[in-house]
């Protein structure tokens, strides 16, 4: 789902729903912005009060962490895996035997 | 129970100083998670599911003392993720008991041996690794999806005791646990010599993969009495015996989320360990802007009628024990007979 699947309306209400839909997704999104930019990361908080609402994200690969005014949001699409949701390959949910990147492959019987 | 008597007295007064400044909500326990990383992915654990540049992430050891410095709370828990993933841990504990903090570090245990052996930490009163264990062999395996981890942290327990650091354990229930088995579970612990155990009903994490084993409520009490009536005098809890009354229905308190505040990568996590509504900058933002009266049960909040968690409801019940003559009189009996 994005801003622009069924039309974005003047945005504001929906670009606020959006981020809270990424907020509360654990995979990575990208935010478009006004400006033409696209922001990948994880989108782990957001001010949605008063006058400066934002998201904040950790950008994927730099590792920076980025703020984006709402109103500079034009669609966020959530285009990495959802860590929450169950594995398509093997059933299983989450990750498997353990969520350590450094020690990939490892089995649920594997220590 | 099982609190030595200096940190009881650490704690008490911390309480007591509290009390008389007339703060209303002050933090027990900081909870700082410098890693959500973890070498075990348990199915009832919403803690990891994150992506790998995410789970790459640590805190710095200054970030964690600043942390620390600005909750003020006495104790300490380093849960996570692996805490023993935390390429800092040595010098972050070492940091933190030199400033007089109690802390408890959780781990799974899975590399707690060789950690020991390595000689990162040095045994200390302000020092207890609080060990992950679900239940017996079969149960806990089963709990943390891999065969074998039962045997490995009772290896390290005794390696742990052995080297004459302190060790309690930490055992989270859920539906699936059968009384009588987690009394023989508990027998277990205290015959390996553990300080004392701490227990709590299963969290409700949205995340976590397995959904259909969190406790409701009723089911809750009816469990936490089954295992907890008439027990022996021999388990030691390290926790307060008011807040083991409240999980048998015994008692009714109110959920006290600022109490054991949580600090992550994220930032100051809202409004508790269970809940993730969002992260303040600082401390004092998590404390003055986080609107507390839409949590707790009479809140009507539908995310914490089932909540009887120690993260919420254990500063409820310290907070009981200090606020009235009653409260102190009920807890020091309990302590003293073991009685529940
Ligand atoms: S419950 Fe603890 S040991 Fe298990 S996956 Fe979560 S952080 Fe790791
Ligand atoms: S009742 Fe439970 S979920 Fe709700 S605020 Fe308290 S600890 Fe968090």
């Amino acid at each position: 789902m994005s801003a622009s699947d069924g039309g974005a309306g003047d945005g504001g209400d929906e670009i606020a729903a959006l981020v809270e839909r990424a907020f509360h997704y654990r995979g990575d999104v990208t935010v478009r912005t006004a400006a033409g930019v696209e922001v990948v990361g994880y989108l782990f908080n957001r001010n949605d009060r008063g006058e400066d609402r934002c998201a904040q994200l950790f950008e994927t690969g730099t590792g920076r962490e980025v703020a984006i005014a709402y109103r500079d949001i034009r669609d966020v699409l959530f285009t990495g895996r959802d860590t929450a949701a169950p594995r398509q390959d093997t059933g299983a949910p989450g990750p498997v035997g353990g969520s350590d990147p450094e020690a990939p492959g490892r089995t649920a019987t594997t220590p | 129970m099982g609190l030595p008597a200096a940190q009881a007295w650490t704690v008490a007064s911390y309480v007591l100083k509290q009390r008389l400044r007339g703060r209303e909500r002050y933090p027990l326990v900081l909870m700082l998670e410098p890693v959500l990383r973890c070498n075990l992915a348990c199915a009832g654990c919403g803690k990891i599911q994150y992506p790998p540049h995410v789970l790459r992430r640590a805190l710095t050891v200054e970030q964690c003392l600043a942390a620390v410095e600005e909750c003020g709370a006495p104790v300490v828990s380093i849960p996570g993720g692996e805490p023993l993933l935390y390429p800092h841990i040595g010098e972050l504990v070492h940091e933190l008991t030199s400033r007089n903090k109690y802390v408890y570090l959780c781990t799974n245990a899975i590399r707690l041996k060789q950690k020991l052996e390595e000689g990162v930490f040095e045994p200390s009163k302000r020092l207890s690794f609080s060990v992950h264990m679900d239940g017996l062999r079969a149960e806990h395996d089963l709990s943390v999806c891999r065969d074998g981890v039962y045997d490995i942290a009772v290896d390290a327990i005794g390696e742990a005791l052995r080297r004459g650091f302190r060790v309690t354990t930490n055992t989270t229930l859920f539906n699936t646990a059968e009384p009588m088995r987690v009394r023989d579970f508990f027998d277990a612990m205290m015959d390996l010599g553990v300080e004392g155990m701490m227990v709590s009903p299963g969290y409700s994490y949205d995340a976590a993969p397995d959904q259909d084993s969190f406790l409701e409520r009723e089911k809750t009490v009816e469990l936490f009495s089954a295992i907890m009536e008439g027990k022996p005098k021999r388990w030691r809890f390290n926790q307060s015996p008011l807040f083991l009354q409240f999980l048998m229905g015994k008692r009714d308190y109110e959920c006290t989320p600022w109490g054991n505040p949580l600090y992550t990568i994220f930032g100051w996590q809202r409004p508790c360990y269970l809940l993730q509504d969002g992260y303040a900058a600082t401390f004092s933002e998590l404390m003055d802007d986080t609107q507390w009266e839409q949590y707790g049960r009479s809140s009507g909040n539908p995310s914490c009628q089932d909540c009887m968690v120690h993260c919420g409801y254990e500063p409820s019940a310290v907070h009981a024990t200090f606020s009235s003559w009653r409260g102190l009189r009920d807890s020091a009996v309990a302590t003293v007979t073991g009685r529940l």
